[in-house]
């Protein structure tokens, strides 16, 4: 294998560790609000490195702006979503006080 | 001809998640898990070499089927005063009912694989007779070209299939209703941020997939789908769509992508003498023309399937506007 | 053991599992998702037979056709889902057990 592979090879592993850790919080964490908080944020920076190591193993330019765009609008749809979930948590939470 | 590691653990985290999903108390859990299901199913078929199934798959199989599932329950659950008592006994609760049943379908696995461990393990399929026959079908993908050329029949029943559900879902409710309004109960104004920002490229991406179906994986399916997620997601948002057969506009657009695909087995039935018999030089722009009505009608078809199972096409007070007095 | 004759007999097992969730639980969305289930069990063991091609590329007819299963297990989903909606919004029922006690409740 060669130097640029090796670097793709780091990237992608520790855009896994991110997923793990990601999943970890999901797991752990007491309430909706601090999973939501550990799930989004190390998503999608795991997303990003696991990118950067498919853009340099591919090497070609088109392949690499695709793929950013694709980033992109991950974390378009992923923050997004997020909002909506802590949207509804947060009413489940007071129609339960009340 | 060695099984690569990752195929066995893909094999095998399927297998776990079937049995966990069916079987976990919470019905909301065994939703997201069949999502994830459907995720890791368009994984194994692109292990499996089949690019075009792992899009359908991804979009409509596991995405599309979820969000009617959760629409579904979201509406028993915002309905019912009571909180459903199976969460204590899931099961029938005869223990040697669930036993013997077990036992039962086991067996029958254990046949349905003696019967495969018998097919040959190579074997000639009508692969040779699609890949050779595909320079007159017009398109370079050979599914496409199966799909809309080859096999045709099946794909106009298919669409067939689609305006008939379309039919029988508004006949199970009230036909009375006009347009569909959501912005009183669930007016979101990131969500509508978001589909102002993201909607002009969904709809370049979906018109991208349909015309790339000729080359590449994609096709009319895929690009409804698409169209069907910006629809869904506008109804989610707070918006409010005609989804009635009281529009002529509407039922033009149920209608068109069966009626276009009859309309043109017809005319190129009269050429060719058989019905559906595209001849090779037009091939390409029958398709093209069959796939881009096809499109639209799957999308307001989808559309029109996601609030029919969400409950809103119920005539009820909070979320559907009539319009009075107007003959349309 | 080849990789197609994996996902085949992962599509049996998963058509299986799917045949006795559709049997054993009561809860009607339970049930349809079982139906879904065993749907993409037939759809795995069709595509894995394909693969058993001479030669590198798999046969398309079989895709084709796993294809048009998958959007017409869409549609049917979609329609048994209004139907479970339509009777629960008529009589609160969701398991066949509901529907035989609305039924009895009817008639007195």
């Amino acid at each position: 294998m060669e130097i640029h592979q090796y670097v793709a090879l780091s990237f992608l592993f520790v855009g896994v560790l991110f997923f793990i850790a990601g999943a970890f919080g999901l797991l752990r964490f007491p309430d909706t609000y601090s999973r939501l908080h550990a799930l989004t944020k190390a998503d999608n920076i795991g997303l990003g490195f696991i990118i950067l190591g498919i853009a340099i193993e591919m090497g070609d330019l088109s392949v690499f702006i695709k793929l950013v765009l694709v980033w992109v609008l991950i974390i378009f749809s992923s923050a997004t979503s997020c909002y909506l979930i802590a949207r509804a948590a947060l009413r489940m939470d007071k129609n339960e006080q009340e | 001809m060695y099984v690569d590691y990752f195929d066995y653990v893909l094999a095998l985290i399927l297998i776990f998640l079937t049995w966990q999903m069916l079987r976990v108390k919470d019905l909301l859990t065994s939703i997201v898990l069949f999502i994830i299901f459907g995720m890791l199913i368009a994984l194994a078929w692109m292990q499996l070499k089949a690019p075009d199934i792992a899009l359908v798959e991804a979009v409509i199989g596991s995405a599309l089927t979820g969000v009617l599932f959760l629409g579904a329950l979201g509406y028993i659950e915002s309905k019912s005063q009571v909180v459903y008592v199976e969460k204590k006994n899931v099961l029938i609760t005869s223990r040697v009912y669930t036993i013997s049943l077990t036992i039962l379908t086991a067996f029958l696995g254990f046949i349905l694989f003696l019967t495969m461990w018998k097919l040959p393990e190579q074997q000639v399929g009508l692969h040779h007779h699609a890949m050779s026959a595909l320079p007159e079908s017009g398109v370079k993908n050979p599914v496409t070209a199966v799909i809309l050329n080859f096999r045709g029949y099946d794909t106009l029943l298919e669409i067939g299939v689609l305006l008939l559900v379309v039919i029988a879902v508004f006949a199970l409710n009230a036909t009375r209703l006009v347009i569909i309004n959501t912005s009183l109960k669930r007016k979101s104004r990131i969500l509508a941020a978001f589909l102002y920002l993201l909607s002009p490229l969904m709809v370049l991406v979906g018109f991208y997939m349909l015309w790339a179906g000729g080359h590449a994986p994609g096709g009319a399916f895929q690009a409804g789908a698409m169209l069907a997620g910006v629809g869904i997601l506008m109804l989610m948002g707070g918006g409010s769509l005609p989804l009635s057969m009281k529009f002529r506009v509407m039922r033009f657009i149920y209608a068109i992508g069966f009626a276009s695909f009859i309309c043109v087995g017809i005319l190129v039935g009269n050429e060719t003498r058989h019905f559906l018999q595209y001849p090779p030089s037009l091939a390409k722009y029958l398709i093209f023309m069959i796939e881009i009505f096809a499109t639209i009608s799957i999308a307001a078809t989808l559309v029109t399937l996601f609030a029919g199972c969400t409950g809103l096409l119920l005539a009820q007070e909070d979320h559907v506007v009539k319009v009075k007095g107007k003959s349309l | 053991m080849t990789s197609a004759t994996l996902y085949a007999l992962t599509g049996i097992i998963i058509f299986i599992l799917g045949l006795r969730g559709l049997i054993i639980y009561e809860h009607f969305l339970r049930k349809v998702i079982a139906i879904n289930v065993m749907g993409t069990g037939i759809f795995m063991f069709l595509i894995a037979m394909a693969d058993r091609n001479t030669g590198a590329a798999p046969d398309p007819v079989p895709h084709a056709m796993v294809l048009t299963g998958i959007v017409v297990a869409v549609s049917a989903t979609a329609f048994i889902l209004a139907l479970i909606v339509r009777l629960y919004d008529a009589t609160g029922a969701v398991t066949f057990e509901d529907i035989y006690q609305h039924a009895k409740d009817e008639e007195q």
